[in-house]
């Protein structure tokens, strides 16, 4: 996240209002492009068709939107985690040839696996239509490509295309959403696909045109994956982590549960709780990345400038203090942060309560929701502090962490039935920022020792 | 692993790869020895080219690399080995600043119970502990990069040294202290094999004037703005290296050798003990080169100087002597024998200053030569204009032939050119000049050009002395008997490998 962070703090140093409020979009795209456009599309579409009334067809690509996000973002992250780490080390050498042949094996990757997993469940396992089938896999690709597209955009700065892309994608999502008369599933997949493509479009051309469409094969790519291994399990650990419990809840309570097609298992009790709530973390996401993390960014990257000066241990000393600081009081500061966007959203829920899909049956599990929200979002920013350390260990181990214990507790509080509905996540999460926290300090007391010996290129 | 060789020729930076005085001695001795057999062991680092620059005599029955920057990585330490690293990490810390043999005999034994290597040592967190307290004692204040890979690079020859795998030999030879005093050292501790250490300058010394040159040392930033305590330097943390390193050295060796006197009261002044000192002068083949005719046909008064185009030999200072001589004698040629390679940069602004001073017609660079009698049968004096000598071969061979000489008052020019207590030859076979100094150096080479008869007489008395002293045949005797009287049957415990 290096150039973007040095991006988003050229954007917020211009001192304008535009320049702040670009700042935020850009970093709210980058970390959660995709799902963004996904609630647009749930919501935009789900307007123009039915009018916010509910209607069968309008579930049925509700449920598909799920499962594909679900599917793309756990196969992704592992790719994305390696993917944007080599894009920008290669953009920060300036070797930037083997770029787009990355880009081609992710997206290569992606798509063997949603032959070998996307394509017989929907044709095979599902009872959709051979046409509904058929735009579900091409949606399952088109929300996977995006996920692919993001970190190649972020190491090149291309703000202003990701801007445009989410942009135009939206725009014409609602052109196509208006004109649809027919509100059947294929239309609204259709639809929703459509605009995807737009965006997609936009920032493979972004990425086509900065790299290149020549693919040079990069010998060594094999080798620094084996090198730098964690990154692509703490990119499964993550994607994974986040949808466990979802995954656990839809097969444990059929009762409750909502079926579409014969195999699309869903609990939209939980899910829209659990949605809405991870939905209001990306204001302060934003913050994070618009404020703390460019600035931990700018004072690591004062403390290797200096010590190229030639410093003593002493004025490095000088600077991991500064660095301490500003990691504790940003911590304490977007935790509290948290919890005002939690208590605004638990009220704001009694007011738009339709609007957002949610019955009062759904509350006790919404409000244990936002909590959980506020410590996961904490527990991901020391995991996104320790990643850009470079200390890809601790940092695996907070995902994995949250991945197992959320998987655990869930299942364990499932016989105590719908009152304890998302406390497992919740705890898990709890459990997961204490965790992550102690590791973020324990790691900054060695910051020296990261610099000249863990990530010493030079050793 | 080769078979057991009589003598290991412990060698530093040098043979079999670079060309320079001590590799010419070092390939010299062996070939002078053939019923001696030898294993050389070649120290150098990781970014030196290891092309053989010599070709192996049929003696020596192989070659060992130890590559200073390169060291075993040892097993991962476990948490509670903090105490063990931390102590070891203080062993090396005094092996580095004031190591004895008892410091060494520690190291090795730590070293073999842990194996420890890089991994716990240097590249574990109670390693970088260790590094910043060592900082904290010996560059309060420096800069922590360069204390950093100045530690790591002292750190880690040490760990390369004590992990040399050490061949059979009946006695090990230190062609000088530092580094290959170390590796003998080890030797002399782990093989229980008798260790000769041959200085030819002195180590220290030789380190000291490459320091204080060295680019890459530079201190302009160190201390900061901090002017309560004095500015720590870090050429110090090398200096007390070698002189530790010199000091184990001699604390182990058997016998310690040196080529001339004044040596020995610097071997004294860093703790070699009186007991194990003695002298051995370098031999030449005194023969080969008194043959060598003069050559009598008319040509310019010529002035000859051999030896690398590096900083230690001061060329700077013989180009502007000989820009000084050709207003004292007109029509004079100096020519510049020796490789440019070793230090292009230096090479560069050597030629760049020839220019500077108007000396493009006087001065050649000839480069490496096949046949350099050719040049020394027509040449009239030598040059020797270098701040640090031991017993240069180049004077010696150059006197053999019945050149005079006009060097420096470095090493043991002095002794060569004007005698020594003892010496059966009276007279003196050229002039020394203080170095540095142009002028001197040009007006000493002026006297001896401009005087035919004392150039002859000069030469005659360099010829005689050579002949008496520094000949090949009694250097070679006296290094035999010290073998002979070194080398003691192998035990039957190390007879199949040494550990």
């Amino acid at each position: 996240m290096t150039s973007s962070n040095t991006t988003i703090e050229a954007m917020t140093r211009r001192g304008t209002l535009s320049g702040v409020l670009g700042a935020y979009l850009y970093a709210a795209f980058l970390v959660a492009g995709p799902w963004i456009f996904t609630v647009l599309g749930l919501l935009g579409l789900g307007a123009a068709t039915c009018g916010g009334g509910s209607c069968f067809d309008l579930t049925v690509f509700r449920s598909i939107v799920i499962y594909n996000s679900m599917y793309a973002l756990i196969v992704t992250s592992p790719l994305t985690f390696i993917s944007g780490r080599y894009a920008s080390e290669r953009v920060y050498s300036g070797r930037e040839e083997n770029v787009f042949y990355v880009l081609v094996i992710s997206l290569g990757v992606f798509a063997f696996l949603t032959l070998l997993i996307v394509v017989p469940f929907y044709l095979y396992v599902t009872t959709l239509d051979q046409t509904e089938a058929m735009l579900s896999i091409y949606n399952a690709m088109m929300i996977g490509c995006s996920w692919l597209c993001i970190p190649f955009l972020g190491a090149i700065r291309a703000y202003s295309a990701v801007l445009v892309a989410f942009g135009m994608g939206a725009f014409s999502l609602l052109v196509f959403g208006k004109s649809l008369h027919d509100p059947h599933t294929t239309s609204i997949l259709l639809a929703f696909n459509c605009g995807f493509a737009i965006t997609n479009l936009v920032l493979l051309a972004t990425v086509v045109r900065r790299f290149g469409a020549k693919i040079t094969v990069d010998p060594e790519l094999k080798k620094r994956v084996g090198k730098k291994w964690e990154l692509p399990l703490a990119g499964a650990a993550y994607a994974l982590g986040l949808w466990i419990d979802k995954i656990i809840m839809w097969h444990a309570d059929p009762s409750n549960g909502l079926v579409v097609a014969g195999a699309i298992q869903t609990l939209p009790s939980y899910d829209s709780a659990m949605f809405w709530a991870q939905l209001s973390s990306i204001p302060i996401i934003a913050v994070f990345f618009v404020h703390v993390e460019t600035r931990f960014s700018a004072l690591i990257r004062a403390y290797h400038a200096r010590m190229q000066q030639r410093a003593t241990l002493r004025e490095l000393n000088e600077i991991v203090r500064n660095i301490g600081t500003h990691v504790l009081s940003s911590m304490f500061g977007l935790f509290a942060g948290l919890f005002i966007v939690a208590g605004m959203m638990i009220m704001l829920s009694f007011v738009f309560m339709t609007e957002l899909g949610l019955r009062p049956s759904y509350m006790g599990i919404f409000r244990v929701s936002l909590a959980a929200m506020a410590f996961y979002t904490s527990a991901m920013f020391c995991f996104s502090f320790l990643l850009h350390l470079d200390l890809r260990r601790p940092a695996l181990l907070i995902v994995l962490t949250f991945l197992v214990l959320n998987g655990a507790i869930t299942v364990a509080l499932l016989p105590f039935g719908p009152d304890l509905y998302g406390y497992g996540n919740m705890i898990a999460a709890t459990v997961s920022l204490l965790f992550g926290f102690s590791l973020v300090l324990r790691e900054l007391s060695w910051i020296h020792y990261h610099a000249f010996i863990t990530n010493n290129p030079s050793l | 692993m080769s078979a057991g060789a009589d003598v290991c020729l412990i060698a530093e930076g040098g043979y079999p790869y670079v060309v320079g005085g001590v590799s010419s001695w070092a390939d010299a001795l062996m070939r002078a020895s053939p019923q001696l057999s030898f294993h050389v062991i070649a120290i150098s680092v990781s970014s030196q080219a290891r092309r053989r620059s010599f070709v192996l005599p049929a003696n020596a029955v192989d070659v060992t690399d130890v590559i200073l920057d390169v060291c075993p990585r040892g097993r991962t330490p476990a948490h509670s080995e903090a105490d063990k690293i931390k102590q070891i990490l203080g062993l090396l810390e005094i092996a580095l600043t004031s190591g004895d043999r008892s410091t060494l005999e520690e190291l090795i034994e730590q070293m073999r119970i842990t194996g420890f290597g890089q991994a716990a040592l240097l590249d574990s967190k109670e390693g970088w502990h260790a590094m910043e307290r060592a900082y904290e004692r010996l560059l309060p204040n420096g800069p922590l990069l360069d204390f950093f890979w100045s530690w790591r690079f002292l750190v880690r020859s040490l760990l390369a040294m004590m992990s040399t795998p050490l061949p059979q030999a009946r006695v090990f030879h230190a062609v000088a202290t530092g580094f290959s005093g170390v590796v003998g050292s080890y030797a002399r501790l782990v093989a229980k094999t008798p260790l000769l250490v041959t200085e030819h300058g002195i180590y220290t010394n030789e380190r000291r004037i490459e320091l204080a040159v060295a680019d890459w040392l530079f201190d302009s930033e160190v201390g900061g703005f901090d002017v309560a305590t004095a500015p720590a330097e870090l050429r110090s943390i090398w200096l007390n290296a070698f002189q530790s390193f010199s000091r184990i050295s001699y604390a182990v060796a058997d016998v310690i050798t040196t080529q001339y006197r004044a040596n020995q009261s610097f071997q004294r002044a860093d703790g070699a003990p009186d007991d194990k000192l003695r002298i051995i002068p370098n031999g030449i083949d005194f023969t080969k080169f008194a043959a060598v005719p003069r050559d009598a046909a008319q040509r310019r008064p010529t002035v000859v100087m051999i030896g690398r185009i590096v900083p230690i030999k001061d060329i700077r200072t013989f180009i502007i002597a000989v820009a000084l001589l050709k207003d004292l004698v007109p029509n004079v040629s100096a020519i510049l024998i020796g490789p440019e390679d070793e230090d292009p940069e230096y090479a560069a602004s050597c030629r760049q200053l020839v220019q500077q001073v108007g000396a493009e017609s006087v001065i050649d660079f000839l480069g490496r030569v096949p046949d350099v009698l050719k040049y020394l049968s027509s040449a009239d004096v030598l040059a020797l204009s270098s701040i640090s000598e031991a017993q240069p071969m180049a004077v010696l061979e150059a006197a053999a032939t019945g050149l005079p000489i006009v060097s420096t008052d470095v090493g043991s020019c002095r002794e060569i050119i004007e005698g020594f207590e003892g010496d059966p030859v009276d007279g003196c076979g050229g002039i020394v000049v203080e170095p540095c100094n142009p002028k001197a150096m040009a007006e000493a080479l002026a006297t001896i050009l401009h005087d035919d008869a004392l150039r002859s007489q000069m030469g005659e008395v360099m010829r005689r002395r050579v002949g008496s002293y520094y000949h090949k045949n009694r250097v070679t005797r006296l290094y035999e008997t010290l073998y002979a009287e070194l080398m003691a049957p192998i035990p039957a415990s190390h007879r199949c490998g040494i550990p």
